[in-house]
């Protein structure tokens, strides 16, 4: 029988790519700002993670205008959520193979 | 990755999932705040204490502060999506309580209630709207 944490995602892993996903994964669009914030991480680490996520199809990009200024949205693909869905679903199964 | 590692990674998703849960969109509010503001700006124009000019002036600050809030908040929100509502949804409820308000000044005073007529008539389609958008919202 295969451990559990052969079913954890790859990209997922890594905490900061696995908390974007986490926030994106409930709302159709962030601002990349506000998940900046959230996640605690400069706009570079943030930048970079995100375009891992782009382009493994999680996380779709859309840069757009608020009055004058530029604003960029983070949403989540059907493919990141499905992924976020059985990465949690691998942790849990982690968790309780313990207990 | 062992089970602590798994209980911290879940235990982040949780504090981030909370933290887009406390700013997720309350457009429920703003058509709430509309509804308000036709159900209670409208009936005093049909109030003979109140004078009409004075009432106006109000009924256009209040106004103008209402459209600079709902401004702010559709302008500042950190969370976007598709809107639920078509944005022309908004200038038909504006324009249906500008039609009512008309259709009331019209036919004040030779119908009294008119004017509480038409605040009523104004309020319900932004109360259906707050319902829709209540929904959707929480779901």
């Amino acid at each position: 029988m295969n451990h559990p944490r052969e079913a954890l995602d790859d990209l997922l892993v890594h905490g900061v790519r696995f908390s974007i996903v986490a926030a994106v994964a409930q709302a159709c669009e962030l601002d990349f700002g506000f998940v900046r914030d959230t996640l605690d991480v400069s706009d570079s680490v943030l930048s970079r993670q995100v375009s891992q996520l782009e382009e493994a199809g999680y996380v779709r990009v859309r840069k757009g205008y608020v009055g004058k200024r530029p604003r960029t949205w983070l949403s989540c693909t059907a493919r990141g959520k499905k992924a976020f869905a059985k990465h949690v679903a691998a942790l849990n199964a982690i968790i309780g193979e313990r207990s | 990755m062992e089970s602590d590692e798994a209980t911290r990674q879940l235990a982040e998703a949780n504090r981030v999932q909370n933290a887009v849960r406390a700013v997720l969109p309350r457009d429920y509010a703003v058509a709430m705040g509309w509804a308000m503001f036709e159900l209670f700006m409208i009936p005093p124009f049909g109030w003979g204490w109140i004078s009409q000019p004075v009432w106006a002036a109000v009924v256009i600050v209040v106004g103008g502060l209402g459209w600079y809030v709902t401004y702010r908040y559709f302008a500042r929100r950190l969370v976007h999506r598709e809107p639920p509502l078509p944005n022309w949804t908004w200038g038909v409820l504006g324009g249906w309580g500008g039609i009512a308000s008309a259709t009331a000044a019209m036919s004040y005073p030779s119908f009294a209630q008119a004017f509480l007529v038409a605040g009523v008539a104004a309020a319900v389609p932004y109360c259906v709207a707050a319902g829709y958008l209540f929904q959707i919202d929480h779901r």
